[in-house]
This record gives structure tokens, C-alpha cells and sequence, in this order.
């Protein structure tokens, strides 16, 4: 059995003069939470529509659980949600999911049973796919991707139109789905919840890969708290000089100190050990778009 | 690959009864059917009655009641039926073949299917079979209405139920040769519909196609180098292929002076239906498929 259950060379899209996907090689290891991180048109969908056999490469070669260039029985140990899921609107959740279950081959009501109350749609499993929000229709999405009990799931910004509570569910259930040993190709224009969920990430931008690794090497360090304290000055000092943070800078009239969030209580103490107290301190959010100006540079390669 | 694709035409059918769309065109279809067969009684009633002998091009007039009660009776009334049921049926199931595979692109859940490893050929091959299911029960519906019809008015009108002239064999051959000729047309509309992915684009093409040929026909119908080729025209080879052999031809648009045999027109048809169904199938196997587009 391979160790890497998703492998790309080379892997190329162009639509016309639009070239959508760049040369992209990636290798996704199995049992990972692997995110696919990248602002909207980096090509992360289209990545995912060729893994899936809906779009044709222009170049290069992928293969998916041992199989090269996918097929059909590779699909059928793969569960996918791309883009908003699309399911009969005039069927309700339930029949929507016994149909594509009747398309696997298989016909199990129980299963159904258990996904529609895995993803909180029991109540509402035999209204009408028209009458849901878009929210409940991730949901049903992440239930049919979840048919079959696949090795596999490839899940396209599956918390798009998501309230914060929803978010935060779905997280949960996509941390609890790797951790039984699944593998997961998560893709996803947020930091955070990249940052939450997978284990190992690889950064897309304009079709072209600027770096893959480790989401504790790669995203974390990223992580960034603004203080004001009594006197700043002398904080900037003390903190430069601790080994617990990482950097810290004078910016604007406040401190800008890279630390991971749930350290940031560490700096209070230290400060306040040399009579400088913090007055005001909250998490920086750094943008996706500002993350990837600090790690690429003007030719698309990570500056070191 | 029958294996996997009887299983999926089970499967469309539980998709398609769910909608109204179909049991709204059925529904239509039985309609139809049942005014062409009262305005027949009708007409009967008010003491004459014109049939499409030779087509509609040139009426004759039965003025004895024992013509019209034979029109009435059983199998001629159901051939009649079959008819009317044949000309309307294949443009209804031209918008629901259209309807059936553009809404797949619109909603986006060919898309949907497709990532559970179900094979493009398999799919369309399985939608085939589903709609020339369905052009089988729409002529026995619309058929079985007029025999129900017929039962109310020969009880009414007191006279024999079974033909003097009857040959039920007629009918069986009537009905094969009904379904067959609304192939193409099914055909016309998948294809139609896997070229625009659009149901709405696909029903304009194969309905814009149906009746512009129909008017086409008419109009160069006194050109002679036009005779050489109408017998390669989908609606004259329908018309070839359906039409008994008394001359009352199925199809009630166009003249039917020099339509093809029934020999040249089957060809005709068989190659209207490879041709098409390659291309859509040709077409459905190459191409991307995109998200929904909200149709």
C-alpha cells in the first residue's frame, strides 16, 4: 500500500491564454489532513476537477490511491464536494443521497440514517434540497461525500456560506474524519481554518505552488499578536530579547510581536516581571493576501 | 457495462418520477389524444367526419355510419390512437429528453455524479434507455385512454366492438413501428442538449428544428432536385417509416406523395439515430464539466 495517496507532476491547466494550473506537484500522504491553501482563482478547484475527471489537464500526470490519472474504481473509494454541492432540487436530502448512493451501487437506509445525523440534517432530511440554505447544503454535501465510507475525501471550501457556529461543526467533524485515519485534501481560501484543521498544507497562488510542508512549520509561525503596554519602549526591548518570541517590531504607535496565540499570555507575564504592563493586546490578523506577500516574492518563490 | 447500466435507468426513473414535468407532459399527451378522438365523435355527430386519408393534405369525407362506427371500433380505433399519441408524443418527449439531460448541466449534479465514480457512458447510455422506456408507456397511456374512450362510445352508440376489417396484427406492428419513429427525435434533443449543456437552448433547437422542417418541406416540396433528397429528411423518413399501408401516414406535417418505403426510411432513421446518439455520446465523453449555472 503507497504512502502517498494523491500524487501530482507537473500538473498543468490552461484555458486559452489563462494558464490556471501551473506545473503543480504535489504529494498528499495518507492519513493526512491536507489543506490546499490559496486566494480564490489560484486554481485549487480546478486542481480538484482534475483529480476528479471532470477537467482535463492540458499537461503533466496525477495519480490517486495507487491509480494513475484517477478512474472509476479510484472515484469510487473517494468522496467530493467541489464548489457548492449540487444535488436534485426538486428531491428531498434524503432521496438525494439514496440516489447517488444507488449510483455507488449500494442500498443501505441506515447509512443514510447516520449521515444525515452526523451532519445535522435528520430534522430536515425529507424537505426539499430547493428549500435549504446554503449552509444545509454543505451539510448534505459533506453526507454524500461521506457515502460508502471512502479512504479518501476531497473537500472543496466546504464551509463556504457557513454561519460561524456551522464553521466551527463542520471543522470538528473534518478533524474527527482524519483522525480515524482518513485521509483529507482540504481546500480553502481561509488561513484559519487550514491552520485548525490539517496537518500538512501546500500554498497555491495563480496555479503555481510557492511551498508545501508541515501547517506547524509553515502557518503558525505567522501567528501574531498587537500589545500596548505602559511603556513600549522598553517592552520592545525585553521581548526582542526573550527566546519565547520569535520577532517583535515597533509598528505605528503599537507592538507587533510573532507568537502563537495561545502564548500570548506568556508575554504579559514577562513583561510584567519588569514593571511594563500590557494595556491592550489582541491577535493580528494577517490576511491571506499579506501572507503570501511575506513568504513569495515578485517571481512567485519563497523568499527564505 | 448492461450490468452497470440497468441499474442506472432504474435509478433515472426514480428521478424522473419524482418531478412533474413527466406526469405533467403524459397528462398533456392524453389530452391531446382525447380532443383529436371527441372531436372525431364530434364530427360524427353532427353527421360528418374527415379522417387524414392520404394525409392531411387531402381529406376525404366517410359520410356512412357504418365507416365511422368501424373507425371507432376495436383495434382501428386503438390504431388511430396510436396515430394521433405518435405525432404528439415525440415532440413531448423531445422537451423531456432535452429537459432531462440540460437540467443536469444547469443544477450541476452531472457534476455531482460523476465524482462517485459513475462512467460518462454509462450515464448518458442509462438516460437513453430511460427515455425510449418512456416513449413505449407514453404511446400505451395515450393508446389505453382511447380504448377507454371507444369502450364509452361504441356502448353508447350500441354497435359492434370489434372491427369487421380487424387485424390486430396491424396494431402490434403500428405500435413497434410508433416507438421507433420518435428515436430520432429523442436523439435529436439529447444531442441537442449535450452541445448546449442547456435544457432551454435544447428544447428551442430540437422544436425550432421539427417545425422549420416541417415548413421547409412544404415550401420546396415542387422542386425537383429537392425530390431526390427528402427522402433523407428526418420528418419525411418518419413519415415513410410510420405510414400503413392503407396510406394513412402517422405523421400528419408535409405531403406524403413520394415519401421514401419503409425500407429506405428504417435506413434513414437507423442512421439518424447512430449519428445522433454517437455524437451526443462523442460529445458527453470529451467534454468539462462545469459547476452549476443555476438553470
Amino acid at each position: 500500500m503507497t504512502d502517498t495517496v494523491i500524487e501530482t507532476k507537473a500538473l498543468t491547466k490552461r484555458y486559452g491564454r489563462v494558464l490556471a494550473v501551473d506545473q503543480l506537484s504535489l504529494q498528499v500522504p495518507r492519513g493526512h489532513v491536507f489543506g490546499l491553501l490559496g486566494p480564490n482563482g489560484a486554481g485549487k478547484t480546478t486542481v480538484m476537477g482534475m483529480l476528479l475527471g471532470l477537467v482535463r489537464p492540458t499537461s503533466g500526470s496525477f495519480s490517486l490511491l495507487g491509480t494513475n490519472g484517477g478512474g472509476r474504481d479510484a472515484l469510487r473509494r473517494i468522496g467530493a464536494i467541489v464548489e457548492t454541492p449540487a444535488f436534485y432540487p426538486y428531491l428531498s436530502g434524503r432521496r438525494n443521497l439514496a440516489y447517488f448512493q444507488g449510483v455507488m451501487g449500494r442500498n443501505d437506509s441506515r447509512e443514510l440514517d447516520r449521515l444525515l445525523e452526523l451532519v445535522g440534517l435528520a430534522g430536515r432530511a425529507n424537505d426539499a434540497f430547493k428549500t435549504y440554505s446554503l449552509g444545509m447544503k454543505q451539510r448534505l454535501g459533506l453526507a454524500y461525500a461521506l457515502l460508502g465510507d471512502p479512504e479518501l475525501l476531497l473537500l472543496d471550501e466546504p464551509t463556504n456560506g457557513m454561519d460561524p457556529s456551522g464553521m466551527a461543526e463542520v471543522r470538528d467533524l473534518i478533524r474527527d474524519l482524519g483522525s480515524e485515519g482518513r485521509t483529507i485534501l482540504l481546500s480553502s481560501h481561509l488561513l484559519n481554518e487550514v491552520e485548525q484543521v490539517c496537518d500538512s498544507v501546500a500554498i497555491i497562488a495563480k496555479g503555481r505552488l510557492v511551498v508545501q510542508g508541515d501547517v506547524a512549520d509553515l502557518l503558525r509561525p505567522q501567528e501574531q499578536v498587537r500589545l500596548r503596554t505602559t511603556d513600549d519602549a522598553k517592552a520592545l526591548e525585553i521581548l526582542t530579547a526573550s527566546d519565547e518570541v520569535e520577532s517583535a517590531s515597533a509598528e505605528d504607535d503599537a507592538l507587533v510581536v510573532t507568537i502563537a496565540h495561545e502564548r500570548s499570555s506568556e508575554l504579559t507575564a514577562l513583561l510584567s516581571k519588569s514593571e511594563v504592563y500590557v494595556t491592550e493586546i489582541a491577535p493580528l490578523q494577517v490576511s491571506l493576501e499579506q501572507y503570501f506577500l511575506d513568504i513569495t516574492g515578485e517571481n512567485g518563490e519563497r523568499s527564505e | 457495462m448492461i450490468a452497470q447500466v440497468l441499474p442506472l435507468t432504474r435509478l433515472e426513473w426514480y428521478k424522473l418520477r419524482h418531478r412533474r414535468m413527466p406526469w405533467i407532459l403524459l397528462g398533456f399527451a392524453v389530452l391531446l389524444v382525447q380532443i383529436a378522438f371527441w372531436a372525431s365523435y364530434a364530427l360524427f355527430r353532427s353527421g360528418e367526419v374527415a379522417v387524414g386519408e392520404g394525409g392531411a393534405s387531402s381529406t376525404t369525407t366517410i359520410s356512412t355510419t357504418d365507416q365511422f362506427l368501424e373507425m371507432f371500433a376495436f383495434p382501428t380505433s386503438l390504431t388511430n390512437g396510436l396515430i394521433v399519441a405518435h405525432g404528439f408524443g415525440g415532440i413531448l418527449l423531445m422537451i423531456l429528453a432535452a429537459s432531462l439531460i440540460g437540467t443536469e448541466y444547469g443544477w450541476g449534479t452531472l457534476r455531482t455524479a460523476l465524482t462517485k465514480g459513475t462512467g460518462r457512458w454509462p450515464l448518458l447510455a442509462a438516460k437513453l434507455l430511460m427515455l425510449a422506456g418512456l416513449s413505449v408507456a407514453v404511446l400505451i397511456v395515450a393508446t389505453a385512454s382511447v380504448a377507454v374512450s371507444s369502450a364509452i362510445d361504441l356502448a353508447t352508440l350500441d354497435a359492434d366492438w370489434i372491427s369487421s376489417s380487424a387485424d390486430w396484427s396491424d396494431l402490434g406492428i403500428g405500435f413497434g413501428k410508433a416507438v421507433f419513429g420518435m428515436l430520432p427525435y429523442i436523439a435529436l434533443a439529447v444531442f441537442a442538449a449535450v452541445l448546449t449543456s442547456s435544457s432551454g437552448a435544447a428544447i428551442g433547437i430540437s422544436l425550432g428544428y421539427y417545425f422549420v422542417e416541417s415548413i421547409l418541406v412544404n415550401v420546396l416540396a415542387g422542386f425537383d432536385w429537392f425530390q431526390r433528397v427528402a427522402g433523407f429528411i428526418l420528418g419525411r423518413a418518419v413519415s415513410g417509416w410510420v405510414q400503413t399501408e392503407t396510406g394513412v401516414s402517422f405523421q400528419s406535417s408535409g405531403t406524403t406523395a413520394g415519401l421514401p418505403d419503409a425500407s429506405q426510411s428504417f435506413l434513414v432513421l437507423l442512421a439518424y439515430v447512430v449519428v445522433l446518439s454517437g455524437a451526443a455520446f462523442w460529445v458527453f465523453q470529451r467534454r468539462e464539466v462545469a459547476g452549476a449555472r443555476g438553470e
